[in-house]
């Protein structure tokens, strides 16, 4: 009777969490078309920030590509081997922040006014609510000149572009974003306890730069750091010097088959966190 | 010069407020040189030798005087006008009685003279600890470096003023900050000098204004140029300074009446 009831218990839960799910994805859908909306209403404004954003990081490929071929290769990767990278890092990049940038970009000023007491007074979740209502298309041109640019790279590499390569480029992309998205989360959680999250910033994006080249081209506390206490090496290096065949001893090992469960673990530790850190909110508004 | 006093101590009083922050950053200004430094070593490989007749030393050496004069040439004022035009905080600028263009750089240079000698210098110094700084500067460079430096401070500052004129058409002109800093990262040789450039992209980068902003300046420091080629950098650096000088009051004084105030 007991296995029973916990057996109906246990179903009980789990349709209140999908039904709660289901809810939270509505919510996403009404954000998502007030945002696109408002995209479109300064849609020149949007298609040239596109472009310029584009051209910005274009010129960085390029400028990677000028400094690999001058000396042939960086630590054996050659320079669309290096442009691979950047351009998985890139596009994880684009998808966490096209759900979390806003988060972590509004965060800290809400908290500051007190106007973060509008998300407390709603029948809503934080984390949840603030997920459904932040997304911003500002990431097309990150997510598109990755992706042109890992087309571009396969084919000079000369790799036949299967369908379990496909669904490996899937799987690392979807940790890189888990990994970007925990970071956001951590940046954005740190606005509850510290006044200023600038620090966080710089470390983050420094980390990025790093994320964008090898990692065994850095000294090996560089390398424990990218790999241990802030996992950017899983966002590309490992699993792309898997999928790419490289003999080189970079890094703390194989530890390619590891990026999904790292990613997995990380981003569960940052929404842990995040909820802790919004616990310590106290209002500050008039 | 009060207005400069003014300026640099309130800039001293906000930072030492937030000094962890600053810390972090400097501490991450010192750490981007390092990025630097290993990526060019992991270029030059163990063997190291040189590649185009730049040997890994003088990379590096270029990598740390880069760090330090991309530090000191730069300028937010592109950003600052689109906000003040955004803000509608133009209005009170514009009745301020040494005139916004004045204004706006005496800001720009405190800013900047605040960040180099709170951010840039310990963190260039700590590179040049770290590193080791293998370079045979003679005292007339360092003179010929500070006066071209200060053209490319001018010249930056005049390229920001004039294209950050735009607000006043586009009424926000946030994207110009992406589209110059993909000129100035790519021309101004402040990541990768022009010495490794493909033929094309050299060329092309002498018809634009960039390069003498940081490659130049750098180029004359280490002595890497002779009489002719200092006199010819100078020349050009005075001809873009006059140009961008010349476009920025016609592009100011057409443009000041036209803006529109906004917020209130």
């Amino acid at each position: 009777m007991r296995t029973v009831n916990g057996i109906g218990s246990v179903g009980e839960a789990v349709k209140e969490v999908v039904k709660e799910a289901a809810w939270y994805l509505r919510l996403t859908r009404i954000f998502t078309g007030k945002a696109v909306k408002a995209m479109l209403t300064y849609r020149f404004l949007f298609v040239i920030n596109c472009i310029s954003q584009a051209l910005d990081y274009a010129v960085a490929f390029l400028l990677m590509w000028v400094m690999i071929s001058a000396f042939d290769s960086l630590n054996g990767w050659n320079a669309c081997e290096v442009m691979l990278l950047y351009a998985f890092s890139l596009f994880a990049y684009g998808i966490a922040g096209t759900f979390f940038f806003n988060i972590m970009n509004h965060l800290p000023g809400q908290i500051w006014r007190g106007g973060f007491d509008d998300v407390l007074i709603k029948p809503v979740k934080v984390l949840p609510y603030l997920l459904s209502s932040s997304f911003i298309c500002n990431y097309i041109a990150h997510i598109t000149l990755s992706i042109l640019v890992m087309g571009f790279c396969f084919h000079a590499l000369e790799m036949p572009v299967t369908l379990w390569l496909l669904l490996k480029i899937l799987r690392i992309l979807f940790s890189g974003s888990l990994i970007y998205g925990g970071f956001f989360l951590i940046v954005s959680g740190s606005a509850f306890l510290v006044t200023r999250t600038d620090a966080l910033f710089h470390i983050m994006f420094f980390f990025r730069e790093v994320s964008y080249y090898p990692l065994s081209v850095f000294p090996k506390v560089i390398q424990i750091i990218a790999t241990v206490l802030v996992p950017y090496g899983f966002i590309n290096f490992y699993p792309l010097r898997e999928l790419l065949g490289k003999e080189e001893a970079g890094g703390l090992g194989d530890l390619a088959g590891w990026s999904p469960v790292v990613a997995l673990v990380f981003f569960a530790a940052a929404c842990l966190f995040f909820c802790r850190s919004a616990r310590q909110y106290k209002s500050s508004g008039s | 010069m009060g207005l400069c006093r003014k300026i640099l101590s309130i800039s001293f009083k906000e930072k030492s407020i937030f000094r962890f922050d600053y810390l972090v950053s400097t501490l991450f200004s010192f750490f981007h040189i390092v990025l630097k430094v290993y990526l060019w070593k992991g270029l030059y490989g163990i063997s190291g030798g040189t590649v185009n007749g730049i040997a890994l030393n003088d990379m590096l050496v270029y990598s740390i005087l880069s760090s330090f004069t991309a530090g000191i040439t730069k300028t937010t004022v592109m950003n600052d006008l689109n906000d003040s035009v955004l803000s509608g905080s133009i209005s009170t600028n514009l009745l301020l009685p040494i005139g916004l263009k004045k204004y706006l750089f005496v800001g720009s240079v405190t800013k900047n003279f605040f960040l180099t000698l709170y951010g840039t210098i310990p963190s260039v110094l700590a590179a040049m600890l770290f590193f080791g700084f293998h370079a045979r500067i003679r005292p007339v460079n360092i003179i010929l470096y500070l006066f071209s430096v200060t053209m490319g401070i001018l010249i930056n500052f005049l390229y920001n003023f004039l294209f950050g004129s735009s607000v006043i058409w586009f009424r926000n002109a946030f994207f110009l900050n992406n589209i110059n800093s993909v000129l100035l990262n790519l021309f101004s040789g402040s990541f990768v000098p022009l010495w490794f450039f493909p033929e094309p992209l050299k060329i092309l980068s002498v018809f634009l204004p960039f390069r003498y902003i940081v490659f130049e300046p750098i180029a004359v420091l280490l002595d890497t140029k002779s009489v002719e080629e200092t006199a010819g950098v100078f020349t050009m650096q005075f001809f873009w300074l006059l140009l961008l000088f010349c476009a920025a009051t016609f592009v100011w004084n057409r443009g000041r009446n036209k803006i529109m105030i906004q917020g209130g």
